[in-house]
């Protein structure tokens, strides 16, 4: 290592990026990063971490602003030159050939690896690349083979493999498993004390003050402050990232007494995965009117599946359904919908919603053939419809100019208020709710959990499907654990420890 | 020291107008251009400009147009709701040949001699085509909703398929040939009347009389099949903006997995969607044959209008009311191809490369819609 560490390796002085329509994304922003330090971007959905990165990434133009680059002055244009100056960056969406082997991802668009590929030479510096920073990859794998985790692996090596030695990464555990998470950050610490400098984007606290040595908080396009982990608290940078004081702890008021009979039974369970195997085995439960019941599991467990069962949008293989007395095992999504159930997907985008079309177009899906919507069997009714869309977008917050933007232009926190908007119509029975906090922000996961807590008091059966413990501790009246798609048990919350839950979903104790 | 760039940028926010303003204007470059493509083979530019402005100006040529474009209007029209939903039928041209048997039906038995009330004749042939049509283009809809067999390779193939079936119809030896002995005592008669006294027996159905012609509409060149185009395209614009079919149309067009979760019943939806796409290609076939074709042969592939409609459907941006322009300017250019052939006697084949200019041109033309191009002074 010729330079020292310490040493300023970018330094981005007063950037202002306005986007047509007047947003302004990046406000007056100043953003150094030295060598061998990661430096966390926190923010809320909209502050302006992306924009930023994107300016350095080459991808966009900032309106006015320096930037340096290892003491250099540079202009960037293109991402080219951001890779010929060692910036990398690794997408929060990968952007990689799934039917491609890892090597081919790797070298894909290098002119040196040529015509002819070089393919063993390059699996040679990939396996190289790979023992260095304890990375576990078969360079011949296929994409599609791999884990989520796996995958980002490939996106950090593409980077290191054109020797980049700046690596920004862009929300990278939005989509890993707790212990894919560990293993990234170790993978991270390794980089780190190889002399990579790391900008790491995320809206999460918690994974903030673990992995950064420095924390920038961005809101609404511009910078609160910088920060050292030690000298801060969770709550001091929620308060910096939101404005105001967040709550934590949402409270919640006892269970009224369980009804006699449950809205939801499912008995003896059994569906098969996208894969033909099988993701859900034997499953039993029942959920009460006026409960969360929380399902706990590493993601990709079953939970997904069993409630795409649940919803009618897989056909189980074995076992039966019952919502309010009737058999629903092998029902449409219409006819489950139609038995007052709401269904929060995990795809938020192309499941949950309609990007390209409008608030009012997202707003009535599922609704849309009910009167007064349509008159005459099959014409929309238009006075009703935006009647119906306007009264939803106003009582859930939906922030939005009007109900005919398209549903693209609104952030993650707000197209969930949106998905809740037209889940919720109707006072639901029963709501099966699939991470229905992933990826947002704290002030929407917040709104999300008030929300979901507001329909149990109200007395719907709740089946909650999350990966963040917390998250079960604090809504659920009672526990249910999966593990390799089979139920560990089911725990009533006040009789519960995260160790024991912990335990159980690794599959280590039954109960 | 003069210091200018020229700066590609994505336009974020589309004006309403820009896509036909674009349009008008990239037919005008790609005509311009064309025009020069005349002076190679030593014509005038001048002369082509001329033709094209008598063409969009004399109220003739302006009908000649209208009248190539109606097939146009039918085919393109056809693709509106399939395409929105993502189904990628490309077997209007099929549909449009089905169409066309269907509406022979009742001019074949007219011929063995069975009669029925003159006025019957073509409502009976429309009814047929469309049914013929709708039923020809529910093969691939059908195989794709239940076993996912992707649709632009069968409806493609169905097209080879319906064109088969009139060569065997009509080839000489077939049942529908102008010489079977069962049309003979009445065509016979009929084409004495003409002035013709033997059936010669070539490669095509006997003449639709003059009665299953569709009239034209008074004072006017333009058969009344016009009409039925035009009302034909509000009721699409319709069943696409205001009711729950056109809804479910566009949610699935955007996403299948939302449509899915929304409990939309795919099968049904492209059931219905396709159905009616084959009818309005059928009927597109009923108008080629009884107004302009007037006796069903394998000639009636010739023009290609199924998959002239493709072109139009997409310039037209799926949106009903502009088929009907687009289509009937689709006209135009034939019209325009036909006169410089007659006037400037070039060659069919400099024709058709005019016209291809002009396509190139007002597909080059989209990317204005989405970049606009800025010159900025300094580095």
């Amino acid at each position: 290592m010729s330079t020292p560490l310490n040493e300023t390796v970018v330094l981005m002085k007063d950037i202002v990026k306005t986007f047509p329509g007047g947003v302004v994304a990046n406000d007056h922003i100043t953003f150094d990063l030295k060598r061998g330090e990661i430096h966390g971007l926190l923010g809320e959905n909209g502050a302006g971490k992306t924009t930023l990165v994107n300016i350095l990434y080459g991808l966009y133009k900032p309106d006015s602003g320096e930037i340096y680059v290892k003491g250099r002055r540079v202009k960037l244009n293109s991402p080219r030159d951001a890779i010929k100056l060692g910036i990398g960056l690794v997408p929060q969406h990968f952007k990689l050939v799934e039917v491609h082997t890892v090597v081919e991802n790797i070298i894909l668009g290098l002119k040196e690896y040529g015509f002819i590929l070089r393919i063993r030479e390059a699996e040679e510096r990939i396996r190289e690349l790979a023992r260095k920073y304890g990375f576990r990859i078969d360079p011949k794998a296929k994409i599609w083979q791999l884990s989520m985790g796996e995958r980002q692996y490939v996106e950090i090596m593409k980077a290191l493999f054109r020797n980049a030695d700046i690596l920004i990464l862009d929300e990278p555990t939005t989509v890993l498993t707790p212990q894919e998470t560990e293993q990234l950050f170790k993978v991270l610490k390794r980089m780190k004390e190889e002399g990579k400098s790391i900008i790491f984007i995320t809206h999460k606290l918690d994974e903030a003050l673990t992995i950064c040595d420095r924390i920038t908080v961005l809101r609404k396009g511009r910078k609160i402050g910088t920060v050292t982990p030690d000298k801060v608290t969770k709550v001091d940078l929620a308060r910096m990232m939101v404005g105001r004081e967040v709550l934590f702890r949402i409270s919640k008021s006892k269970m009224k007494v369980k009804a006699e009979k449950p809205i939801l039974i499912v008995e003896n369970l059994s569906v098969l995965s996208d894969k033909g195997v099988l993701a859900v085995k034997n499953v039993s439960f029942s959920v009460y009117p006026g409960e969360i019941l929380g399902i706990a599991g590493i993601a990709g467990s079953g939970q997904e599946e069993l409630m795409e069962a649940i919803a009618g949008l897989r056909k189980p293989v074995k076992g039966k359904i019952i919502i309010k007395g009737r058999d629903v095992t092998y029902a449409s999504p219409r006819e489950i919908y139609e038995l007052n159930v709401a269904y929060i997907p995990e795809d938020r985008i192309r499941t949950g919603s309609l990007p390209n079309l409008t608030l009012w177009e997202n707003l009535i899906l599922k609704h849309h053939r009910r009167k007064p919507l349509v008159k005459h069997k099959i014409i929309l009714n238009f006075k009703e419809i935006f009647k119906f869309a306007e009264k939803r977008k106003r009582e859930f917050e939906i922030v939005a100019p009007n109900i005919f933007v398209p549903a693209r232009t609104l952030s993650g926190g707000n197209l969930q208020r949106l998905i809740l908007a037209r889940e919720l119509t109707g006072k639901p029975d029963l709501i099966l709710a699939v991470y229905p906090t992933r990826g947002l922000d704290v002030g929407a996961t917040e709104y999300v959990r008030k929300v979901l807590l507001r329909e149990r008091d109200r007395g719907a059966a709740i089946v909650l499907v999350s990966e963040e413990l917390d998250e079960i501790f604090q809504l659920s009246d009672r526990i249910a654990v999966i593990h390799n798609g089979e139920l560990m048990g089911i725990v009533p919350t006040s009789q519960a420890t995260v160790e024991e839950i912990g335990l159980m979903m690794g599959g280590a104790l039954r109960r | 020291m003069l210091n200018i760039r020229i700066k590609v940028e994505r336009r974020l926010i589309i004006d309403r107008r820009l896509p036909a303003l674009i349009s008008i204007l990239s037919a005008v470059a790609g005509i311009l251009v064309g025009g020069l493509l005349l002076t190679v083979v030593g014509r005038s530019p001048i002369e082509a400009y001329a033709i094209v402005f008598e063409t969009f100006t004399n109220p003739r040529s302006l009908m000649g147009a209208i009248e190539l474009g109606i097939p146009i209007i039918f085919t393109s029209l056809a693709l509106v709701l399939p395409f929105r939903m993502a189904f990628f039928n490309i077997g209007g041209e099929g549909q449009f040949y089905m169409g066309a048997i269907g509406a022979m039906i009742p001019i074949v038995l007219y011929w063995s001699g069975m009669d029925l009330p003159y006025g019957l004749y073509l409502p009976l042939m429309a009814l047929l085509a469309a049914l013929f049509g709708g039923l020809w283009a529910l093969v691939p809809a059908i195989l794709k909703a239940k076993w996912r067999v992707n649709e632009i390779l069968t409806s493609l193939m169905m097209n080879f398929i319906a064109l088969q079936i009139i060569w065997y119809l009509v080839s000489p030896g077939g049942p529908w040939n102008e010489a079977n002995p069962a049309f003979r005592e009445r065509y016979l008669a009929y084409l004495r009347e003409q002035g013709v006294s033997v059936i010669p027996g070539f490669k095509g159905t006997p003449l639709v009389p003059e009665f299953a012609r569709p009239p034209v509409i008074p004072g006017t060149m333009i058969s009344s099949a016009l009409i039925l185009a035009v009302l034909a395209s509000i009721v699409i614009y319709f069943i696409y903006s205001r009711t729950i079919i056109g809804y479910e149309v566009k949610v699935v067009g955007e996403s299948e997995a939302a449509s899915r979760y929304a409990g939309i019943n795919y099968t049904k939806l492209v059931t219905m969607v396709m159905f009616t796409s084959g009818v309005l290609a059928g009927l597109g076939g009923f108008v080629n044959l009884s107004s302009d074709l007037l006796k069903l042969t394998p000639e009636i592939a010739a023009p290609g209008y199924g998959y002239a409609g493709i072109i139009a459907a997409w310039l037209a941006r799926l949106n009903p009311i502009a088929c009907i322009f687009v289509s009937i300017f689709f006209g135009a250019l034939t019209q325009i191809g036909y006169t410089m052939q007659q006037y400037l006697r070039i060659s069919h084949f400099v024709s058709v490369a005019f016209e291809g200019l002009i396509f190139l041109f007002l597909v080059l033309g989209d990317f204005f819609l989405n970049y606009r191009i800025k010159v900025v002074k300094g580095g």
